[in-house]
């Protein structure tokens, strides 16, 4: 075993802070749900990254993020399925998706790669908005079946309706995530992935086929974003093609990650966790006609202070490599 | 040409490139045999840096062969090459900015795709590090060090990957006098320990110390071939480098 590092006590207590608080502000419930929201789109975030680390701006993640949550939401609608079971089924549309997104994509880096993952969002979104015999087209699909109770170490947690269970949930699954995210940085795949990020001339000139390893990161981040998706679809009970095809959803996570630090272990969720919350319980509370503004100018100051990102305040980890 | 198919690293035949209107290689053939260090010069715009990515797979020829190791590769992408045991370094030298000279190197011992543990990767990056003499920049960010000293952190992460054939394209653009001392007694080396050298240089001093054979190019075609003491009396290369009126004077022993 080796010693504790300053980084791994930070990141243990601040797991515990996020396990712990909803006991201690119980009648919060308002809490518990923003809370809640802030780990899915952590998840969202942290699938965007990991396709960020190999250098590649998405602005098309809301595409998994519907598919995900559409082929989750059909699969139950019209079979039957448990979420349990569509879930996991249904993001792997959105790995579909993200195969010819990197056939079609591959020659494209940077701004032009931006935009034509801008443009990709459309073709699921046309197809879901107009099939009517399948998804009944922009009207979308209600009365999905909601996340089934499920009792844990003898205490009945009803994920379906109890926004406090449902909060436990999405961080138990943010963690995983945020673990994943983790392993993707500090393997030596991840930092092939930096390499990529860096300069991929001279990552070729090591041998490295930098088309094929991003589109591993994006098949990767494709399904956690599916997951995100259909995870969203049955704790609202619904899907519908404005909603989870929708440009908020791609941006929110290129923000999260940016604000909190693209390059960091802990910077995606750091950014959701902050800037979700900030929005959701105090700015638009407080400020309900220029919240968006004042959401924005906390936004531009940090990055113009902190360009690498809240993260970056953190205790550093001790160098892996 | 006389070298048995074992003995060879490198052979091209009937190389020809064009970019559009232009001819930038007319037709180049050449054996490098194992553990030779073969020069390349000729003036700006011959067609040095172009032979370089054909061989090195980021061009592909318009006809003629590539053949490195006993295999055809005109059509391998770089990434292919490289991991076949082909290493180069580029004119404008390509680093990973964000990261330590040391991870630099790392990242060529690291990544290779016989996947050493870590520090077995750490131990072999340090000891390249150490043989381009940038032990103690080590940990200084490579885009803070000049560019004579990135171009050694490059070759330090090409000699990291392992290669069987290096390419080394004017690696010594900015050395002081010393530094190319350095450099020339470490490719002599390398040599002795089986690897095979191309290397192109404005520097004759360089390619006078270390190559076996030098190739001349002018206008996308060998014009001479030999020794490099001979070479630079060759009045073709001469007229080449500085024109015909210095042709006469060379003649005469007086270049």
């Amino acid at each position: 075993m080796g010693k504790i590092n300053s980084s791994q006590l930070a990141a243990a207590a601040g797991v515990l802070l996020l396990a712990v608080w909803p006991l201690i502000f119980r009648n919060q419930v308002q809490f518990h749900q923003v809370l809640g929201m802030t780990c899915l789109y952590a998840i969202l975030a942290l699938a965007w990254n990991i396709y960020a680390l190999s250098g590649a701006i998405s602005l098309g993640h809301t595409a998994f993020f519907g598919l995900g949550a559409y082929a989750s939401a059909l699969l139950n609608h019209h079979y039957h399925w448990s979420p349990l079971c569509t879930m996991p089924l249904g993001a792997l549309a959105a790995v579909v998706f993200a195969v010819f997104w990197s056939l079609g994509f591959r020659r494209l880096r940077g701004v032009y790669l931006g935009l034509a993952s801008l443009a990709a969002v459309e073709i699921p979104k046309t197809i879901v908005d107009n099939w009517d015999q399948l998804t009944y087209g922009s009207m979308g699909i209600v009365g999905l079946d909601r996340l089934p109770t499920l009792t844990i170490g003898g205490v009945e947690m009803d994920f379906g309706l109890n926004v406090t269970a449902q909060y436990y949930l999405l961080l138990g699954i943010m963690l995983l995530a945020l673990l994943l995210h983790w392993k993707c940085i500090r393997s030596r795949w991840g930092w092939t992935l930096r390499v990529i990020r860096e300069n991929e001339t001279a990552a070729a000139a090591l041998g490295i086929d930098s088309n094929r390893e991003r589109a591993k990161a994006l098949m990767l981040s494709s399904y956690l974003a599916g997951i995100a998706g259909a995870l969203y679809a049955h704790i609202m009970g619904l899907v519908e093609p404005a909603l989870v095809f929708n440009l908020h959803l791609s941006v929110l996570p290129l923000v999260f990650s940016i604000f909190g630090g693209s390059t960091m272990v802990f910077g995606p969720v750091l950014g959701a966790l902050i800037l979700y919350p900030l929005e959701q319980l105090f700015l638009m509370p407080l400020f309900p006609m220029g919240h968006s503004a004042l959401y924005g100018l906390v936004i531009i100051l940090t990055i113009f202070f902190f360009p690498k990102g809240i993260a970056a305040w953190l205790p550093a980890p001790p160098k892996s490599v | 040409m006389a070298a048995s198919a074992a003995q060879v690293c490198l052979e091209l035949r009937q190389n020809k490139k064009f970019f559009g209107d232009r001819t930038i290689l007319r037709g180049i053939s050449f054996c490098l045999e194992v553990g030779e260090i073969l020069g390349l010069i000729g003036p700006n715009g011959a067609g040095k840096t172009t032979l370089f990515n054909i061989i090195s797979g980021w061009q592909k020829p318009a006809a003629g062969s590539v053949i490195f190791l006993g295999q055809e590769t005109n059509t391998w992408p770089p990434e292919r090459l490289s991991r076949a045991g082909l290493a180069r370094t580029f004119q404008s030298p390509q680093i990973f900015p964000e990261m330590c000279a040391l991870e630099n190197v790392l990242m060529g011992a690291w990544l290779r795709q016989e996947h050493p543990p870590l520090p077995e990767a750490q131990e072999e990056a340090a000891y390249c590090l150490s043989l381009v003499g940038l032990m103690d920049k080590g940990q200084t960010p490579v885009r803070e060090l000049p560019l004579p000293q990135q171009r050694l952190v490059e070759l330090a992460r090409a000699l990291a990957t392992r290669p069987r054939l290096l390419l080394l394209d004017e690696i010594a653009a900015g050395f002081s006098q010393a530094a190319l001392n350095r450099l020339a007694a470490g490719l002599l080396k390398l040599r002795d320990q089986g690897l095979t050298l191309l290397l192109t240089d404005h520097l004759f001093t360089l390619l006078e110390a270390v190559t076996d054979r030098v190739l001349a190019l002018d206008h996308g075609e060998i014009i001479a071939q030999g020794p490099p003491a001979d070479l630079i009396r060759h009045p073709e290369v001469i007229s080449a480098y500085l024109g015909t009126r210095y042709c006469s004077n060379a003649n005469n022993g007086g270049a």
